[in-house]
């Protein structure tokens, strides 16, 4: 069984919680700040798997083989986001690996080139592709195609009835320019220059100007998006071959 | 007023940057006002909105009941929005989650498969038992709904559904089973995943469905239910262990086809969790195939990738218990882990690397992991010190330094600052791998007793966790939290263990704790304060060997200062103690004239306690208080006893014996028998006295005496300072007060362990994790050690010590081969060491219990209860409560037996019913019977009449008429029974 997935932003601001069982909403934040505080610390080389937070190991953060049930924490890094996914012992730990690899996949094909923000802005979406893929803790679809042709038919039928506000931010102009390797996790951080807002930050003024400089950044970078793009494909096919587990 | 949506939240919370706490105050509350809007858009909105604040910890559960609104609208958009919101924040205890039945059921209706879906997923979130009660035979209908999407995702719901209440498990198991045949592969995995889910809290209803999952396995397909399929018989095997030889060839198959990584990994995985490579181990083919699996295993360590290096070193770790000797080959690469980059990898190496030791790799592999403790910059001093000063480097290490040309780029190896978490994870370990088995690895205590020393030095900080959780902790918890957390209370004990057990190095024991004890501020790492727990075990040592003490009058010096007062209170309670042994050994002499000198420095002694004790006498700590009073009364008769004796000068003629107390009364306290191990159950086996009454108060007053004790505080200290005998009768031998902890009790060992004569088997120079001085004094020794052995070859400096021996004194061993330490009964040892060792016998004391046997049985049992009442206390954050499905049936038969009293009085009515029916008809058995008799006898009569009358056609008719009647008399017979019968069924038809 899955017990929680989480998204969160190299800050530490959530981008999706979900948990599948019923915990306290400020449980749910300690917990969240102690698993960012393990998270951040880790090199790029290291292993994508992370010792207990204190809140869930109680007195043995490694000792898991004593534990009643072991509980995985696992976590990929791409560009900004960090996916976390906790689970039991029931679950296949790369297999788990692999099925945040394909939530991303489909995210970046419902918003044809995903960025952070299409996520902060479409988070209905982002549940919602959750949504197809687990069902109270249990992974019910790991077919891409699947996933991606479900989740557009909701919002097809969304549209019908209104046109107020369209669902996927690739439609509505707010495009997901300016971002590099989301998925290649190694390149740039995604930005779209004309909108001056970015989400609040709890911790202060740093982040902003961090971001105002790599805004600038960006711009430069315009230019070499497109071989990026096609960088980053490749990339992606070559890590679907190399690690297939949906079929 | 003009409404903001998502989007404009979003932007505002940007623009109103450092005030963001105002701006989501300000924002709540619009969005409070917009709930209770009437229009369903602008109410939607704001539960958006809501939705998106509740993520960032701001409590949306108040807006509950316009989240259902919103569920409840007709628009999918705004229904979306509703089902989120519930999902989100509806927790068990929610008001209004009994009002969602009926919406749910009608959106579980829904024409619409996106909107059915919605309701599916939302139950999944927010069912409850009486939710579940209500819709579950909805959910099951939908099982065989048209659309695969609506199928797959109504399986995981009704699990859910039975997590909430176990009994619909027997109402819809048959066709959630059935769906094990869909021809939609998503949805057979998906059932595949909650059956897994359900056999995980009680395999055995699941047994059944064994040939059918067996198939789907061979079948094959999709990857994430094959290893859903594997997890589920790793937890069925136990209990059917023909399903080994089943399992073992299409497994076996996967692992050598199988192109995905994680299916690999999860087939090993469940091989060995499974107990499949347990239970098939005795033959070739299960050798064979766990040497394919370690070997694998092997490829996850060295392939590079560093996930696949984590899970492979899970995998060894469970397999190292049953398969040590297949893991040991692949020590190398295990060992390169243990200093890999990343913490996560080291921690699982360590956690395997405990399973791997074996008496030869055990101070390789310790050396490697204190080698990771050593603080950069005390390394380099080492070093330089080293190589500068002192050239005499032994021959096997130079030989070391060939062997691990890493070493010179020892620095590097360790770039990373270490959580001092992992620097106590090591430290536990390392003590683990060495008493493992009572010690039947350490072939050398003198090198553990260094080891334990360094690890002292290197202890880390004590954390404590949450400590600004709680502000207002008492100092007594956080003495507590200091003692489980402290490394030095392990290290301690593992010093005492030693110092008690082996009998051979305990000089060599007291001796650390005397340097403990003495150094105390060198000796402990300057910052954090960790391994000060250390001293409580140290002190206990000086005590009681005192007499092994190599300068007791320093020793002494250092306990009684006044610093020692600020040591946790039970360290410092073992201190007074120690203090009083000490005190013993240095005057209880009786063969030392009792001099004016002598006289002076015991009186001098003997006030410089009375100076320590004094303040304890007053300290909070009960314990402390306890004694320091107690020895602070019999310090002062001391001291008034050695001022009432004479002394005279050794040429004088007229002798003084010491005083008495001095040599006989306060020794006899201390000394006496021996202490030794003690099993930890041996004092359930002390049989009771007969006439002793536990629960009989020893004085009935009691209550009366503490009440005046309270008035006449005074008179209670006067009485104890004066009855000296009272005393000495409550406190001879307080040492057994002194808390011997021990290992557990493994039967006693007569270890062969031998004592290494060089190093060259080590794989890890000592100087790679021992202090400088640590070492010295070991060359030192070892040179001591070596004089003798003509295969020792002496380093430059210490040549001169043979250069002019003359070949013939060299001593040559006749080798007896019959003299051979039979090693394998002697110890539990599977690895007998090697044969070029010397072999030297080390005692090693085990346990002691009464009547031998401490019975394992009791242990393990109690083990096992323990273990179960923990696993019953402690529940993990995210852990679903399943606890009404452990253990739950699919038969009903059980569960009928539950109403048994009930079942029982009604069968017992059908039984007297019966026994009714029975009699009834055994009546008209006998009436018929008597009836028949009745008849023959008149058709005698009657045969005999026609005779008499000669008349065939009356007799014929009689005939007929008499069946009749027969036939009448049967029929009302049948009847009764009948209606009888028809009673017996009425009361069997009310109890079923």
């Amino acid at each position: 069984m899955i017990s929680a997935v989480l998204v969160f932003n190299n800050n530490g601001q959530p981008r999706l919680v979900k948990f599948y069982s019923q915990i306290d909403i400020s449980l749910q934040q300690r917990l969240l700040k102690q698993i960012f505080s393990l998270v951040s610390n880790r090199p790029a080389s290291a292993c994508n798997f992370l010792p207990l937070p204190p809140l869930l190991a109680g007195s043995n953060s490694w000792n898991t083989s004593d534990a009643d049930e072991p509980i995985t924490l696992l976590y990929r890094h791409y560009a900004t986001l960090y996916f976390i996914v906790i689970s039991d012992s029931l679950e296949s730990p790369l297999g788990l690996l692999d099925l945040i690899q394909v939530f991303v996949q489909a995210l970046d094909q419902l918003f044809e080139n995903v960025c952070e923000l299409d996520l902060i802005f479409n988070f209905e979406t982002l549940h919602a592709t959750l949504e197809e893929m687990v069902v109270g803790g249990c992974v019910v679809e790991t077919d891409l195609n699947k996933i991606v042709a479900c989740v557009r038919e909701s919002e097809k039928v969304l549209k019908k009835g209104h046109g107020m506000r369209p669902g996927g931010s690739g439609s509505s102009g707010v495009g997901g320019i300016g971002r590099g390797g989301f998925m290649g996790g190694d390149l740039g951080i995604a930005f779209i220059t004309w909108i001056e807002g970015w989400v609040c930050s709890s911790n202060g003024g740093e982040e902003e100007e961090e971001e105002e400089e790599e805004e600038e950044e960006e711009e430069e970078e315009e230019e070499e998006e497109e071989e990026e793009e096609e960088r980053r494909r490749r990339r992606m096919e070559a890590r679907n071959n190399e690690r297939d587990i949906t079929n | 007023m003009f409404e903001k949506s998502l989007y404009d939240l979003i932007r505002g919370l940007r623009a109103n940057k450092g005030n963001e706490r105002n701006y989501i105050l300000e924002s709540l509350k619009e969005c409070r006002n917009e709930a209770k809007s009437q229009d369903l858009d602008i109410k939607a909105t704001a539960i958006l909105k809501l939705i998106y604040l509740d993520m960032f910890g701001h409590d949306m559960s108040w807006a509950s009941f316009h989240a259902l609104e919103v569920m409840s609208s007709p628009k999918f958009r705004q229904k979306r929005v509703g089902y989120l919101a519930a999902v989100q924040s509806f927790r068990l205890d929610t008001d209004v989650l009994m009002l969602t039945t009926n919406l749910i059921k009608k959106d579980l209706y829904s024409p619409s498969v996106p909107e059915m879906s919605l309701a599916i997923n939302g139950l999944s979130h927010i069912v409850s038992p009486s939710l579940a009660a209500d819709l579950a035979p909805d959910l099951v209908t939908k099982l065989t709904h048209s659309s695969p999407h609506v199928r797959k995702k109504a399986v995981p719901v009704l699990y859910k559904c039975f997590l909430q209440s176990p009994e619909l498990l027997r109402t819809c198991w048959p066709r959630l089973r059935e769906c094990l045949n869909d021809e939609d592969s998503s949805v057979v995995s998906a059932t595949v995943n909650v059956v897994c889910e359900l056999a995980r809290r009680n395999p055995k209803n699941y047994l059944p469905l064994a040939p059918q999952l067996f198939k789907l396995l061979t079948e094959g397909g999709n990857n994430w239910m094959t290893i859903k399929l594997i997890k589920l018989f790793a937890t069925l095997t136990p209990l059917e262990p023909r399903l080994v030889k089943k399992l073992v060839p299409p497994i076996t198959n996967l692992i050598r086809t199988t192109p995905a990584m994680s299916l690999l990994y999860e087939c090993i995985s469940g091989l060995i969790s499974g107990g499949l490579l347990a239970g098939i181990q005795d033959t070739d083919e299960g050798e064979e195939l766990a040497s394919v699996c370690v070997t694998k295993l092997r490829g996850f360590l060295v392939e590079g990738d560093s996930n696949l290096k984590y899970v492979g070193l899970i995998a060894l770790t469970k397999l190292v218990n049953t398969h040590t000797h297949l893991v040991c080959q692949h020590h190398d690469v295990v060992l390169d882990c243990i200093d890999d980059n990343d913490i996560s990898i080291r921690y699982r190496a360590l956690e395997l690397v405990v399973g791997m030791v074996n008496a030869d790799t055990l101070s390789d592999i310790v050396g490697k992991l204190m080698r990771q403790l050593k603080p950069p910059s005390t390394q380099e001093y080492v070093e330089l010190e080293e190589t500068g000063a002192d050239s005499s480097e032994d021959e096997d290490d130079m030989q070391e330094e060939v062997m691990h040309p890493r070493k010179t780029q020892r620095g590097e190896m360790i770039p990373l600052e270490l959580p001092e978490d992992y620097k106590h994870a090591i430290i536990v370990k390392v003590l683990e791998m060495c008493s493992r088995d009572m010690y039947a690895n350490v072939a050398d205590f003198e090198w553990y007793l260094d080891v334990l020393i360094q690890l002292v030095r290197y202890a880390p900080a004590v954390q404590i966790l949450d400590k600004d959780a709680d502000d207002g902790e008492e100092e007594d918890e956080y003495e507590e939290m200091v003692k489980k957390r402290d490394v030095g209370e392990a290290i301690g004990r593992e010093l005492q263990n030693v110092a008690i057990r082996v009998k051979s190095v305990r000089p060599e024991a007291v001796r650390c704790a005397e340097m403990l004890v003495c150094g105390r501020d060198g000796v402990f790492p300057a910052a954090g304060g960790g391994g000060k727990r250390v001293l409580g075990a140290a002190g206990w040592i000086v005590g009681e060997y005192a007499s092994l003490l190599t300068d007791p009058s320093t020793t002494f010096d250092s306990l009684v200062q006044s610093s020692s007062s600020s040591l946790p209170s039970d360290i410092l309670a073992r201190y007074i103690q120690a203090v009083a042994k000490i005190y013993a050994s240095l005057t209880g002499s009786e063969l030392l004239t009792w001099t004016p000198e002598r006289k002076t420095y015991v009186t001098l002694l003997t006030e410089r306690i009375i100076r320590f004790l004094e303040p304890l006498t007053t300290s909070p700590h009960l314990e402390v208080q306890e004694r320091a009073v107690e020895f602070m009364e019999l310090f002062r008769l001391a001291s008034e006893a050695i001022a009432a004796q004479p002394a005279a000068r050794e040429e004088a003629e007229e002798q003084y014996d010491p005083p008495l107390l001095l040599t006989q009364a306060i020794p006899s306290l201390f000394s006496g028998q021996e202490l030794n191990p003690v099993a930890p159950r041996a004092q359930r086996k002390v049989p009771l006295p007969p006439g002793l009454d536990l629960d009989e108060p020893i004085n009935p007053n009691l209550h009366d005496l503490l009440v005046a004790a309270d008035y006449d505080t005074s008179l209670i200290s006067e009485d104890d300072a004066e009855d000296e005998e009272f005393r000495n009768y409550y406190y001879t031998k307080p040492t057994a007060a002194a808390p011997v902890k021990n290992q557990p009790a493994v039967l006693g060992i007569d270890s062969a362990a031998a004592k290494s004569t060089a190093s060259s088997y080590q794989g890890v120079n000592e100087e790679d994790y021992l202090d400088a001085d640590i070492l010295a004094r070991r060359r030192r020794e070892r040179q001591e050690r070596n004089r003798d052995d003509p295969f020792y070859i002496f380093t430059p400096g210490e040549t001169e010590s043979i250069t002019d021996a003359d070949l013939e004194s060299i001593p040559v061993l006749e080798l007896k081969l019959d003299d051979m330490p039979d090693a394998s009964s002697a110890t539990t040892n599977l690895n007998p060491p090697a044969p070029r060792r010397r072999k030297e016998r080390v005692q090693i004391v085990a346990d002691e219990g009464i009547e031998g046997a401490d019975g394992d049985k009791e242990v393990s049992e109690e083990e096992a209860t323990t273990s179960h009442r923990r696993k019953g206390r402690k529940k993990g954050l995210l852990q679903v409560d399943a606890s009404g499905l452990v253990g739950y049936s699919l038969d009903e038969e059980k569960e009928s037996m539950k109403n048994d009293a009930k079942t029982e009085m009604a069968k017992r009515e059908v039984e007297k019913l019966r026994r009714e029916m029975e009699l009834v008809a055994e009546r008209m058995e006998v009436q018929r019977r008597s009836a028949e008799e009745g008849k023959k006898e008149k058709k005698k009569t009657k045969i005999k009449m026609p005779k008499k009358e000669e008349d065939g056609t009356t007799t014929e008719k009689k005939k007929k008429k008499a069946k009749a009647k027969d036939g009448e008399v049967e029929g009302k017979k049948k009847k009764t029974v009948k209606r009888k019968k028809k009673e017996v069924v009425v009361a069997e038809a009310s109890i079923s």
